[in-house]
């Protein structure tokens, strides 16, 4: 086989191994691009579900907090009714007891007055009975004792009255001289010390 | 050591226990001051008659213990001493005396009550009303009597 042939056959055949290589490259291709296809529809169709499922899901927590505030609108009205039915009630019951304790007081009282004025009667009665005659004459002897004591006990008080009133003027008198003597100099004060010194040594009462 | 009396010449100056007080405190002072050796020095800022009654004491005092070696700073502690030792008899007077009327008062004591180093602690209280009341030895003398 000459040379040319050879070289026409190894040129040919390069070539087709070239465009087999190209054919299978490109269909490698096209399966990869179709599977990121596939992927990329799939996740916006899952995105698209997520979106929905949230809608829903916020749908339904208004709901369920509406729900609530008229549970709890309802309640308190209920509430607020049976409270105050009770308060009333309550309050009515107090003014019962209250109202049955003042009449009972009140009985009470009646009946303890009642009794007082029958026992001061009854001890009145016995009273007068046993102030007696005889008891007259001690409580008049008693009289006559006390009054004597009286007279004696006022003289007593008097002369004691005088005795102060004595000596009292006396003191009175101290102490008016003694106010006279609060105006000396400190000159005349120390004059005067000085002559009770002497006075009270002459005496013998420093030169023990 | 000494038996001397070195409390005369300064009782000739002292008259009251405020006067005392105020020596002992500065006698206390002087021989705390460690060695003094002048007495001219020691004594220079105290007044005239107490600087010469010291200086009368301790002349007598070195005078009496010429044998032995005798410190200022002793003598000066043994003056304190003694000093704290003094007879304080107590006046209570109804006014307030001068300076030569409480020397007038204490000296008198002193002749009277033989007692030539008697100090006197005196108290003013108005409210007595009139002269005093006089403390000596325990015992209570009123002189406030009225005639």
């Amino acid at each position: 086989m000459p040379t040319s042939e050879l070289i026409i056959i190894l040129v040919f055949s390069t070539l087709l191994a070239e465009v087999l290589i190209a054919v299978l490259l490109f269909s490698i291709w096209r399966k990869v691009k179709k599977q990121q296809t596939e992927h990329l529809h799939l996740a916006q169709a899952t995105t698209r579900e997520l979106a929905r499922v949230l809608q829903k899901a916020e749908k339904l927590d208004d709901q369920a907090i509406d729900l609530s505030t008229t549970l709890i609108e309802e309640n308190q009205d209920q509430l607020q009714d049976i409270f105050s039915k009770q308060k009333h009630q309550l309050s009515e019951n107090q003014q019962k007891i209250i109202d049955q304790l003042a009449e009972q007081t009140a009985q009470k009282m009646t009946h303890f007055q009642k009794n007082l004025d029958q026992i001061s009667l009854e001890l009145q009665m016995t009273l007068k009975k046993i102030i007696t005659t005889q008891e007259k004459q001690a409580l008049e002897a008693s009289q006559t004792a006390l009054k004597t004591v009286k007279a004696e006990w006022e003289q007593k008080q008097n002369q004691q009255l005088e005795e102060l009133t004595k000596k009292t003027e006396i003191k009175i008198e101290e102490i008016a001289k003694q106010v006279l003597q609060l105006s000396l100099t400190p000159t005349q004060h120390h004059q005067f010390i000085l002559t009770q010194l002497k006075k009270a040594w002459e005496e013998g009462l420093l030169n023990s | 050591m000494n038996k001397v009396d070195l409390i005369s010449p300064l009782t000739q100056t002292l008259f009251t226990q405020a006067e005392k007080l105020w020596l002992e405190e500065i006698i206390l002072q002087l021989s705390t001051q460690g060695q003094i050796t002048d007495p001219n020095h020691a004594f220079a800022n105290l007044p005239y008659q107490f600087a010469l009654a010291l200086k009368k004491s301790w002349t007598e005092y070195t005078t009496k213990n010429s044998q032995a070696k005798i410190s200022l700073t002793a003598f000066l502690q043994t003056i304190s001493d003694q000093l704290a030792k003094t007879n304080i008899s107590q006046l209570t007077l109804a006014y307030q005396p001068s300076e030569t009327q409480a020397r007038e008062l204490c000296l008198w004591l002193r002749q009277h009550l033989y007692d030539q180093q008697l100090i006197l602690k005196l108290i003013i209280k108005p409210e007595i009303l009139l002269g005093g009341i006089l403390e000596y030895q325990g015992k209570r003398y009123d002189l406030r009597g009225i005639n």
